[in-house]
């Protein structure tokens, strides 16, 4: 079964120092990322080759 | 006297092609009736293709292993991405490939579910995975249903004798050994011809020759075909060869071939068989045999089919090649090649001989559709042949190639063709830029060309347009105009095949190219065998503008045609797919209205989405999508001579190792669903938002996990998953 308890209610823990350090670091990835691809192939179909044969 | 004419892979595998039954009936029609026609393409594609030869790609691959290898791993490298890329997706498909891969050609054979547009879709994506699975058997070798390379260069003679005993990396060692000798010594042939039009046969058919002669030294071997023409002089300098092949047929195979039989039955000797070339077993010196005049072809009988596996071509039905003429009437665009491949000349059959080949065909083997394999309808049959094909009640259904030519395709010459069965015709149009038009010798008006255009669709026969980018001088601004006409004009327009120019050294426009602002070209010392060039000119695009305005073509025709869009399934398996499926619905138009257009994952959304029972799903460490990016745009951004080989240098692949950006985990899911054969990457929110997909949870329940500043875009997703088909 999956938790369904919501991300934004998840308790907070005090930081780490190392967390804290990071969090003057670079800017971090936003931490939801909704993104749906078809998966593309190397060999996918190419113009040029159809038109060899 | 028994002679085997084979077709060595690789070519399409939607139909025959026309070599060996124009030999074959030549040959039976002047007395030698012991005549086997081996189709080694086809042969190899439905074994390739089959469970059995499936699972044993699976096993000797090891995907799921060597994708663990690759996720253990800091980060990727560029080679390691390719690799990651056909790891995870034989990982996540493998065994539903394998296990379905008989269906699908089934499918693509079957005369009703090969017109279910979303069977025939599952099953054409099943056929090009189960070829990347057999690929990767073999890699870096890459056999697709367009083309067979390896990373031995068919330009390079030396590679191409290296390719012809690497058991590691050429399939069709093992398929020759296991199926195609077997047959053969069945026959016992004393003369062998290979047929030899595409440079995807090279390797191919001297792996064969090689096999044959280790087998029965003594039987003579011929090859023959377009790919002769062009790289015989070149390729009879190499001494190896001549342990492979006894004689090398140039331009037309009729005469030379029956010729062949006779030298074997030692009724002539070779110097006396023209267009030939052979080694002379005394002098150990190559000769060139004298060259005949060009056949005519009204003496030829019609093309004879016997023998080959008919049913076996991935297609619900025959679509026959028939050649009605040789050459082409106009002749004069400087970057054509054709004489260079069957001589000079240009012949035809008479309206009532080409008309009566349909009739024996329809007749003999079914066929109620042919491809006529010329280079353009000549003007005189374009008005005769209807009026023709209608007398002799025939019900036939075909295709051709055509000229714009400005006073033949009026209105009513379209309605005639159209009522005779013409379906499609495919125009060389090229360029929109009367200076570039004019610089080709095409003696064409695109304006004119634009009302022939539209009355061609007004007539209901589909529209194709061959157009190239690059043309030297050819300046980008001219290459944009022409997309730009397309576009405005695609209501009448359903397919184009563009394509880059390449300078070919047999072509008008190499000899004169100082004309063209040709100021360098750059041969490959190490290309013995190379025709095509590349070069650099005074003005106009350069060679990597010309590539990234192709690519600019390729994008917007995907976001445009109806052909090209969904996979581009139908374009995908061009030699007779589209055709058969104009020929179902009857014109263009019900085409798209009925399949094309129908839109996919349209029906609204249910109150409580769920995700589809039988969907397979395999975690990653690693971001597909992001790797297919990269992948993607570097393989974009590489200029090549993509004609011959599409593989990267070693040299190349190195550097981007080197160069390019390392890749750091980070989690994806992929997502195969076998009902439409489909694989989509998701990012773990959206893996997450399916997976509470599951018929319980409206969609606010579905998403309220997430905190409320990114729920809209959560929502969107479930939206986005409900398009790629992963719901019920």
């Amino acid at each position: 079964m999956k938790d369904d308890k919501k991300p934004s209610e998840a308790e907070p823990k005090p930081k780490t120092s190392a967390e804290k350090k990071n969090e003057q670091g670079p800017p971090k990835k936003p931490p939801y990322v909704f993104k749906i691809v078809p998966a593309d192939p190397k060999n996918a179909f190419d113009f040029e080759d159809v038109a060899d044969k | 006297m028994k002679v085997a004419l084979v077709f060595p892979p690789q070519g399409h595998f939607t139909q025959p092609y026309l070599s060996l039954p124009s030999l074959a009936a030549y040959l039976r029609a002047n007395g030698y009736g012991e005549v086997w026609q081996l189709d080694e393409n086809i042969e190899a594609y439905d074994h390739f293709l089959s469970r059995a030869r499936l699972e044993r790609s699976l096993e000797r691959i090891q995907a799921p292993r060597r994708l663990t290898e690759l996720e253990e791993r800091p980060e990727l490298v560029f080679s390691e991405m390719e690799r990651y890329q056909t790891l995870s997706e034989i990982a996540l498909i493998g065994e539903e490939v394998a296990g379905s891969i008989e269906e699908a050609k089934r499918v693509l054979r079957s005369k009703e579910e090969f017109y279910d547009y979303e069977r025939y879709l599952w099953a054409g994506r099943t056929v090009e995975q189960g070829l990347r699975i057999f690929s990767e058997e073999f890699e870096p070798t890459r056999l697709t249903a367009h083309g067979f390379v390896m990373r031995y260069r068919v330009e390079r003679s030396r590679e191409i004798v290296a390719a012809l005993a690497d058991e590691r990396e050429n399939p069709y060692l093992e398929f020759f050994r296991e199926h195609t000798l077997p047959r053969l010594q069945a026959i016992d042939p004393d003369l062998v011809g290979l047929s030899i039009t595409f440079p995807s046969q090279a390797i191919p058919a001297l792996t064969l020759a090689r096999l044959i002669k280790a087998w029965k030294p003594s039987v003579h071997i011929t090859v023959g075909g377009g790919l002769m023409a062009y790289v015989a002089e070149k390729l009879s300098k190499r001494p190896e060869l001549w342990s492979l092949i006894d004689s090398i047929v140039l331009l037309e195979g009729e005469r030379p071939l029956l010729n062949l039989c006779e030298v074997v039955e030692g009724k002539r000797t070779l110097a006396q068989v023209s267009n030939l070339m052979y080694r002379d077993a005394a002098s150990g010196e190559v000769v060139k045999t004298t060259q005949i005049d060009p056949l005519d072809i009204k003496t030829l009988p019609t093309p004879d089919f016997d023998g080959l596996p008919l049913e076996r071509y991935f297609s619900p039905e025959l679509v026959l090649p028939l050649a009605a003429t040789r050459g082409c009437y106009w002749g004069k665009c400087v970057f054509c090649t054709l004489y260079t491949v069957i001589g000079p000349g240009y012949r035809g059959r008479t309206i009532e001989q080409t008309v009566e080949d349909m009739r024996i065909l329809q007749e003999k083997y079914g066929a109620s559709s042919f491809y006529l394999a010329i280079e353009d309808l000549p003007p005189n049959m374009a008005k005769r042949f209807p009026e023709a094909i209608l007398e002799a009640g025939l019900k036939v259904n075909w295709w051709c190639d055509a000229r714009l030519e400005h006073d033949v395709f009026t209105a009513d010459t379209c309605r005639q063709l159209a009522a005779a069965g013409c379906k499609r015709i495919a125009y060389g149009y090229e360029s929109s830029s009367q200076r570039v038009l004019t610089a080709m010798c095409k003696g064409i008006d695109p304006d004119k060309s634009l009302e022939l255009i539209k009355n061609t669709h007004a007539a209901g026969i589909s529209v194709t347009l061959y157009a190239m980018v690059g043309f030297p001088t050819e300046t980008r601004e001219e290459a944009r105009a022409t997309l730009r006409t397309i576009l405005a004009n695609q209501e009448h327009i359903q397919e184009v095949s563009v394509r880059v120019f390449y300078l070919d050294e047999t072509s008008e426009i190499f000899r004169r190219r100082s004309e063209f602002d040709i100021v360098e070209i750059y041969p490959d010392p190490e290309a013995d065998l190379q025709v095509y060039y590349d070069f650099k000119t005074g003005s106009g695009m350069s060679r990597a503008e010309a590539r990234q305005t192709y690519l600019e073509f390729t994008a917007a025709l995907r976001s445009h045609f109806p052909v090209f869009q969904n996979t581009n399934m139908l374009y995908h398996e061009l030699k007779s797919h589209y055709f058969l499926y104009l020929v179902k619905h009857g014109s263009w138009d019900a085409l798209k209205e009925n399949v094309l257009e129908r839109s996919v994952g349209s029906k609204s959304l249910d109150a409580q989405p769920r995700q589809k029972v039988r969907l397979v799903a395999r975690e990653l460490a690693y971001d597909r999508g992001e790797i297919d990016r990269r992948v993607s745009s570097i393989d974009s951004a590489t200029v090549r001579p993509r004609y011959q080989s599409d593989l990267f240098e070693p040299e190349d692949l190195a550097r981007f190792d080197r160069e390019l950006a390392k890749l750091q985990p980070s989690p994806s899911r992929l997502v195969y669903d076998p009902h439409t054969g489909e694989v989509q990457c998701l990012s773990p929110a959206a893996a997450e938002v399916l997976a509470r997909c599951d018929g319980s949870r409206s969609v606010a329940e579905v998403v309220e996990i997430f905190p409320e500043p990114v729920r809209a875009e959560a929502e969107r997703c479930v939206h986005e998953i409900a398009r790629a088909g992963l719901l019920v």
